[in-house]
């Protein structure tokens, strides 16, 4: 089609101001709502998962078998240092870090609280996880340091505790003795989660020798990888290299938080299910925009079509009419939904306006605020998905105008 | 040589209505043709089946030695396209194209190239008495101007025959005068057939020749000077 019929296609949209307004507002506020929330969204998904390697278990989780079903403390690996030692040599592994983990009652002058108590070397467990960096006072576990104990800051207000002041840790060993030391408070972190409540570190010997571990034992080895898609090509590596091993497990982040994956799957879910509802009354407003202008110009049409028009002329005219007139809206709607993802990358958008309370999910990392960026993708997939619907909806008006003879358009006002 | 002919033609419309009934005459090439008749007698049917757009029940047309029984749908479009122009009673144009726009309209259906499309498209603004008004919008023109752009877009072609079924009834008599005075100017220096149906008897006069009809049938033919 040419030039000349593109611009009276674009005049002919424009000819009622207020109902072609109307559409693209429609269509406008429907596909920024769209690009702003997958936006939104997917940044939000990528943060919880980031969260979920940074603070809990990094890539992959390799733990003495049944473990991760029963967070038992006496199911645990007697000689790990066999899987140490392998994944120290791979090339894939950035880092790993060997944790004793159990349960613990905390208690202070003042108060007392459970803990999910991890015992770690520090420097593995810093490459792991990122709490070490979310020290806001005192400092992470220091390895010449004896009975240190790092908190979160809510723990610590429960305790009310501060750097320096002393805790007594209370716990059962795999024998069945009870551990019981007292413990230096030498740092504080805070990572505005779940976890600030929940966790505290310790000592990896430390650790061991409190729950009665021999040398060498731990429960899991938690690995971050220097490329996440490795994840399941290196779970299945290790599962060929060390399959022999019956005590041995190893999951994927995905495996260990599957409730989070579920709520992300979901997520997308309804994320598609709104996006078709959104667009599909978008296209329904386009059909009628359309429509009422086809059947306003019958006459118009029947001139086009004695002067020399094609029907197929005629027909082409009305779906290329529809498809601007769409465009209009989607370039309104994607510019204006880039505006919002900067405005909220700038400002950060909080989930909490809408849950009104902090958003855990089965004891994970979930943050609530998100700083979304703008994806190309998600603005490709609204603008594509909202023009094939514009181009079904065409049909019918191009149908109606296409079914004219000229006779018929010319009789008719 | 005629360049229309209509033999025996009947058209029928639904429940019996003749719009037309046995119906024959014929247009020689360069002639300036009134379809004349009260309101109901035929005329805009004898025009629309002359020109292609409708069909007919029985008889012959020949349009340019084109026996219209015979031509394919997309013959008929390529004659319409170019040696058939067209000029209607009213809301001939294209409310949203400039003056200029819609006389370049049938060019680009032609896909003849932007340059000579203006270039043509003005040189017959300027034959019909309309320089200056290029880049009016058609409602900013009264309705003799308007029925000149639909000249201007019918003869842009260089069509062999132009039909115009009422182009006065919406004129005042000085500008229906007006407008007949065009065509016979058109007709004398391109030598283009000129077809126009009317009732008006003042403007009949600008015929060579009246064709009558009366109930859809030929009351008589009479030729003028
Ligand atoms: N679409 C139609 N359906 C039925 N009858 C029609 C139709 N068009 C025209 N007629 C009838 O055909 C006859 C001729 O009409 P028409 O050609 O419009 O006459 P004119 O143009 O001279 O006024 C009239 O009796 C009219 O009622
Ligand atoms: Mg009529």
């Amino acid at each position: 089609m040419s030039s000349y019929f593109f611009k009276l296609c674009w005049k002919n949209i424009w000819r009622n101001k207020r109902r072609t307004l109307i559409t693209v507002n429609a269509i406008g506020l429907g596909v920024m709502a769209l690009v702003f929330l997958r936006n939104y969204y997917d940044n939000f998904h990528e943060q919880v998962i980031q969260n979920v390697i940074r603070y809990h278990s990094g890539h992959l989780a390799i733990s003495a078998k049944n473990f991760e079903k029963n967070h038992s403390t006496q199911i645990f690996l007697e000689n790990g240092s066999q899987v140490s030692n392998w994944l120290k040599n791979r090339p894939e592994v950035l880092a790993s870090s060997e944790r004793v983990l159990f349960s613990a009652m905390l208690s202070s002058a003042r108060g007392s609280t459970n803990l999910m108590m991890m015992a770690v070397e520090p420097k593995a467990e810093a490459q792991v996880t990122g709490f070490s960096a979310k020290v806001i006072k005192g400092d992470f576990l220091k390895e010449a340091k004896e009975r240190s104990i790092v908190l979160g800051v809510k723990a610590a207000e429960t305790l009310s505790v501060d750097v320096g002041s002393k805790v007594v840790l209370l716990t059962q060993g795999v024998d069945g003795s009870i551990g019981n030391e007292l413990f230096f408070v030498v740092g504080l972190f805070e990572t505005q989660s779940e976890a600030d409540k929940s966790v505290g570190f310790i000592q990896l010997n430390e650790g061991r020798t409190l729950l009665s571990l021999k040398p060498e034992s731990f429960h899991q080895t938690a690995v971050v990888l220097k490329n996440e898609e490795a994840a399941v090509p290196f779970k299945i590596l290790f599962e060929d290299v060390f399959h022999g091993d019956s005590k041995l497990e190893v999951f994927s982040w995905k495996e260990l938080q599957r409730p989070i994956v579920a709520m992300i799957e979901l997520d997308r879910a309804v994320n598609r299910l709104l996006m078709i509802l959104i667009l599909c009354v978008a296209a329904l407003g386009i059909a009628n925009s359309i429509l009422m202008s086809i059947m306003e110009r019958t006459r118009e049409f029947g001139v086009m079509l004695a002067i020399g028009t094609d029907r197929k002329e005629v027909i082409k005219m009305v779906v290329i009419e529809t498809l601007l007139l769409t465009l209009v809206g989607v370039l309104l709607g994607n510019l204006f939904g880039w505006l919002v993802t900067g405005f909220f990358n700038q400002i950060g958008f909080d989930l909490k306006w809408l849950t009104a309370k902090d958003f855990v999910v089965q004891g994970a990392v979930v943050q609530t605020v998100s700083y979304p960026t703008i994806r190309f993708y998600n603005s490709l997939v609204v603008t594509a998905v909202i023009l094939t619907l514009a181009l079904l909806v065409s049909y019918f008006p191009a149908r109606q105008a296409g079914n004219l003879t000229p006779m018929k358009a010319l009789r008719s006002h | 040589m005629n360049i229309l002919e209509f033999k025996e033609v009947s058209k029928i419309y639904n429940q019996d209505q003749a719009g037309i009934q046995e119906l024959s005459f014929s247009v020689r090439e360069g002639e300036l043709i009134a379809l004349a008749g009260p309101s109901g007698s035929g005329k805009t049917t004898a025009l629309n089946i002359a020109a292609g757009l409708d069909d007919f029940n029985r008889g012959e047309v020949n349009l340019l030695n084109c026996s219209l029984l015979n031509l394919k749908p997309d013959e008929v479009l390529r004659l319409r396209r170019g040696q058939v122009g067209f000029i209607f009673q009213s809301y001939n144009l294209l409310p949203v194209l400039t003056v200029l726009e819609n006389v370049e309209y049938p060019l680009a259906l032609k896909r003849v190239r932007q340059a000579e499309r203006m270039k043509k498209a003005k040189t017959w603004i300027k034959e019909v008495g309309l320089e200056g008004l290029e880049s009016r919008m058609p409602n900013e023109l009264s309705g003799g101007q308007q029925q000149r752009v639909a000249v201007a877009r019918a003869m842009v072609t260089e069509p062999k025959i132009i039909f115009a079924d009422e182009p006065t009834a919406n004129l005042d008599a000085t500008t229906a005068e007006m407008l007949l005075k065009l065509f016979q100017r058109l007709n004398e220096d391109q030598g283009t057939t000129f077809i126009f149906s009317s009732h008006d008897p003042r403007v009949l006069k600008f015929a060579n020749r009246v064709i009558t009809l009366t109930d859809g049938k030929l009351l008589n033919e009479s030729a003028m000077n």
